[in-house]
């Protein structure tokens, strides 16, 4: 098994882009190895969700209004534990790889970002943002399948999604069941056993015959195709480096996604999540901690991007299925709550506060009234990142905004 | 000329056309279960089948299903309880209800598997997927049951009485909202779906009929788990409704559709397709149709009809059809000789591959032969029968007993004998840190059959095929598990992975491998032609 060694890899890249090459050239080798991807497609999108309802207040944090102290008299971070964005608020202190991409100009903080009528049940929140539903709406189909369905001209191939994660998103959910879930990309495809159920043999029973194009042709083909695309997801992760995944990880997975999109892999929409956020009881410790897990992991992912001269591609997308109540239980933590901060991170997108922080004194029976819709910024990721037609994919207009240069 | 509903002549009645019909009007084709129909002939075979009604059935009830809960008394017992607390109540609840709908799907599922009825089920999941609501909306688990109820109790009985009590089932007025469509306030949700896709078909009617058909059904609400009719809600002014006038009820619309000619037709094509898999011609759907209305809607005449004639038995039908993920995990329980599979990990199985029961994506059901199949849904089939297989093979290995333990050692002692110090060490190393698996082919790679089969089932399902050299395995498993023959160069591969050079090898379910009869097995549940049925 021939694996292009990644200093070897990266030493090519540095030899191409000191020639002064964009970094779309990256974008056409892949398409030399893969259907060819025109540069303007070439933008990727990376979602990343955090499971359990990450404390907005917490994270981003408004350090100077009284409201924030009152209601928290433990859970309250302290000044040695914020990072000072501006007087208005401050980042959760263990984010500091995370303050380090605001410094670069690289994140974008989407402030109060909710729903009408929220839903304070993990599952049903969940449903509402991976179906961009309203809350009293009942849809089957996720967003990005649904994006899946409508774009791209010519036939989008299964790996246009790819969820390193054990389950597919709902999210990806659509017509023409497009998009993948893998953990571990280096073996995506059929399974061969440890006898002489082997891959050939697997493609030799299943050799379309030119017959008849009835049910079992379709099928044969349909294997074929699978074959092809699962085999570009193996060798992509060759290419990249990505490394057999021998156990199960708790962190984000955004080093396979680096490697994937290194090793050319014509994906449009990564998918990743990390859990962990549900924190009723000790929530200082656990969602400090959380929080400084994912703010390496972003951070080392745009270093990574960096390195192999992909980051102007890449735009994250960073949520939680809602925020929590502003006043902390009686046990160390918080309870279910409602709007939260999103983020928009990498080289493109508008950095800075976008929106307004949610009121700490005009609350909905002790929780934050939303100032923004999620369905807003899907928007903005659908059409001034992604190039589609928002509406037709969320099935309403809402309003876009400004968040990606 | 022979006419293609004409029925199939007792002559021409062989096993493959039971195994054919079973397949379709079950879930399933045990080697018994079929040689008994192929022996009744094909009216005594299709009898057995369909007048079900005295075969015995004993299936308990689900025991697990939540009491139904009243927003009284959930105020009741969170009287006393603060706003916080009273939220985690309600979440409880909720999540109580959506363990339960888990929890039926696997008693579903369990009920399909091992039914001595097993086109009641086959029904009941037609019109499951016909007349669809999801328990993401309908968040009762009992309500949930209910309609499955109503869906087993009217399967093969009259359409248009289904029709009503469908439409008085608190889970369709809920998720399709009439429970709350008042005079002067209609909700067009029901009488939309019920024109559009359960009874006539698009372009059938008009957004008028649409209107005053929602008019006509106000006053059809439930009270918690009963339907209940409320004069008081209901618009009983003129209506005109596919051009009638009266001042019609829900009833009265009902009366109406099923007075359309195209009623029968509707649900005669759908049905032909379900059981066929195919589009059914004019001069089918014409003469089905015509058995249904003439019938007055009672199933079984058409079903009867449809069952026994010549088109149901063409090679363009019989396997032909795209195994539905329902149909797919639990033949391949029985394939894989699992006695008593792990239906809730069945069910979460067909929710991958894209069939959620009781959770259909919306309320057009699902699709059903080709669009099942897309490159996740294909992998999810093809690697399936390979991890059931790895997990139960997993089991059997740990729960390896003491003796066996020990009758590993010494057989391990003397095949090693031979081999240099160092190279035993490295090789009893290895084997300690093997996962179970590995170790069961380490054993088998120095040539050790480990003392607890791979899966029993496996083995059991070798046992009962009865072959004497290599080619009559392969043509055995062929009969058992396809419904399509094989070609010549598929049967060279399979003899390959039998490790056999030759269709004459000698070869006995007592002398096969358990290395060689898991790599054929798994070549078989990987083929294209296993997807059909």
């Amino acid at each position: 098994m021939l694996k292009l060694s990644r200093r070897a890899f990266l030493k090519k890249t540095a030899l191409f882009t000191s020639l002064g090459l964009a970094p779309h050239f990256l974008g056409r080798t892949a398409a030399a190895v893969e259907p060819a991807l025109s540069p303007d497609s070439a933008s990727v999108l990376v979602v990343v969700q955090l499971g359990g309802g990450n404390d907005g207040l917490n994270t981003i944090v408004p350090w100077n209004d009284d409201a924030y102290y009152r209601a928290r008299p433990t859970l309250a971070l302290g000044r040695e534990n914020l990072l000072r964005i501006n007087d208005d608020c401050a980042m959760n202190g263990r984010m500091s790889g995370l303050m380090r991409l605001w410094d670069a100009g690289q994140l974008a903080i989407v402030q109060g970002v909710g729903y009408p009528n929220p839903d304070r049940s993990h599952f049903r929140s969940m449903e509402i943002w991976h179906t961009a539903s309203d809350a009293d709406e009942y849809l089957g189909y996720g967003w990005l399948g649904r994006y899946f369905d409508n774009c791209c001209s010519g036939a989008p191939v299964p790996q246009i999604g790819v969820a390193v994660d054990a389950q597919r998103p709902q999210a990806f959910e659509g017509t023409h069941g497009l998009g993948i879930a893998t953990t571990d990309p280096v073996r995506f495809g059929w399974m061969p056993g440890s006898g002489a159920d082997t891959v050939e043999a697997f493609k030799r029973i299943n050799a379309p015959d030119g017959a008849t194009g009835g049910a079992l042709d379709f099928l044969r083909h349909t294997t074929v195709n699978t074959l092809v695309s699962s085999a570009e997801v193996r060798e992509a992760a060759r290419r990249g480096g990505v490394e057999e995944r021998l156990r199960p990880r708790r962190d984000l997975p955004l080093d396979v996604v680096a490697g994937l999109i290194r090793g050319g892999l014509s994906t449009r929409v990564y998918y990743v999540s990390m859990s962990g956020f549900d924190t009723h009881t000790n929530q200082a410790n656990q969602q400090d901690r959380l929080l400084g897990q994912f703010s390496d992991n972003v951070a080392a992912f745009e270093r990574e991007l960096e390195r192999d001269g992909n980051a102007a591609r890449v735009v994250t997308l960073v949520f939680s299925e809602f925020g929590r109540r502003v006043a902390e239980n009686g046990g160390g933590g918080t309870d279910h709550g409602t709007a939260a901060p999103m983020f928009l991170i990498g080289p493109r997108v508008k950095p800075g506060l976008h929106g307004a922080a949610p009121s700490l004194d005009n609350l909905d029976d002790g929780d934050l009234r939303h100032t923004a819709d999620f369905r807003g910024v899907y928007t903005a990721v659908l059409e001034d990142w992604l190039g589609t037609d928002a509406a037709q994919v969320l099935g309403k207009r809402f309003e876009k905004p400004a968040l990606l240069a | 000329m022979a006419a293609v509903l004409d029925p199939i002549s007792p002559a021409a009645w062989d096993r493959a056309k039971a195994r054919h019909l079973l397949n379709r009007a079950g879930f399933g084709v045990p080697a018994e279960r079929v040689s008994y129909l192929a022996g009744l002939g094909p009216e005594g075979a299709v009898s057995h089948l369909l007048e079900y009604e005295s075969i015995d059935a004993q299936f308990v009830a689900p025991d697990f299903l939540p009491p139904p809960v009243r927003a009284i008394d959930i105020r009741f017992e969170t009287a006393m309880l603060s706003e916080a607390e009273r939220r985690l109540y309600l979440m409880h609840i909720q999540d109580r209800e959506r363990d339960a709908v888990k929890q039926l799907q696997a008693w579903w599922l369990r009920r399909m598997h091992t039914t001595p009825r097993p086109l009641e089920e086959k029904l009941a999941l037609f019109w499951h997927g016909h007349f669809a609501t999801s328990a993401q909306k309908v968040r009762s688990a009992y309500q949930t049951y209910q309609l499955n109820h109503v869906f087993r109790l009217h399967a093969s009985g009259n359409f248009r009485e289904l029709t009503i009590n469908v439409g008085k089932s608190p889970s369709m007025l809920h998720y399709l909202d009439n429970k709350s469509s008042k005079k002067g306030n209609p909700n067009e949700n029901w009488a939309r779906e019920l024109l559009e896709l359960f009874t006539l078909g698009k372009g059938n009617y008009t957004e008028d009929d649409i209107k005053n058909a929602a008019r006509a059904f106000t006053g059809w609400t439930c009270n918690h788990e009963r339907f209940l009719y409320r004069e008081e809600w209901h618009d009983d002014g003129l209506k005109t409704f596919l051009g009638r006038t009266g001042p019609m009820d829900g009833w009265g619309v009902i009366n109406v559709i099923f007075d359309q000619p195209v009623a029968a037709r509707f649900i005669t094509a759908k049905l032909w397709r379900y059981f066929a898999g195919t589009e059914p011609s004019a001069e089918v759907l014409d003469g089905l149709a015509e058995t249904l209305r003439g019938n007055g809607y009672a199933l079984k005449p058409m079903l009867r009809r449809l069952f026994l004639s010549d088109a149901f038995y063409q090679p363009s039908v019989v396997g032909a059809q795209i195994k539905s993920p329902v149909q797919f995990v639990l033949m391949l329980a029985d394939d894989l000789g699992m006695a008593n599979p792990p239906y809730d990990l069945l069910a979460r199985a067909a929710a991958d591959m894209g069939q959620n029961l009781f959770l259909p994506p919306n309320v057009k059901g699902w699709d059903g032969n080709r669009a099942w199949i897309n490159a996740n849904s294909l992998l999810q089939r093809y690697n399936l029968p390979a991890r059931l297989a790895a997990a139960r093979a997993r089991e059997a290995a740990a729960s390896m007993g003491e003796e066996a333990k020990e009758l590993v050692k010494e057989h391990v002692k003397e095949r090693l004998r031979d081999w240099p110090g160092d190279e035993r060490r490295a090789w009893m190393e290895a084997f300690r840190e093997a996962d179970p698996l590995g170790k069961r082919d380490m054993l088998e790679s120095i040539g050790i059959e480990p003392p607890v089969p791979d899966a029993e089932g496996i083995a059991a399902v070798f046992a009962g095929l009865g072959f004497q050299t290599a080619g009559e395995c392969i043509d055995a498993l062929a009969q058992r598990l396809l419904a399509r023959p094989l070609r010549d160069d598929q049967r060279a591969t399979l003899l390959a992975a039998l490790g056999a050079d030759r269709a004459e090898a000698p070869l006995t379910p007592e002398s096969i491998r358990g290395g060689a009869r898991r790599a054929v097995l798994h070549l078989f549940l990987s083929m294209a032609e296993y997807q059909l049925c």
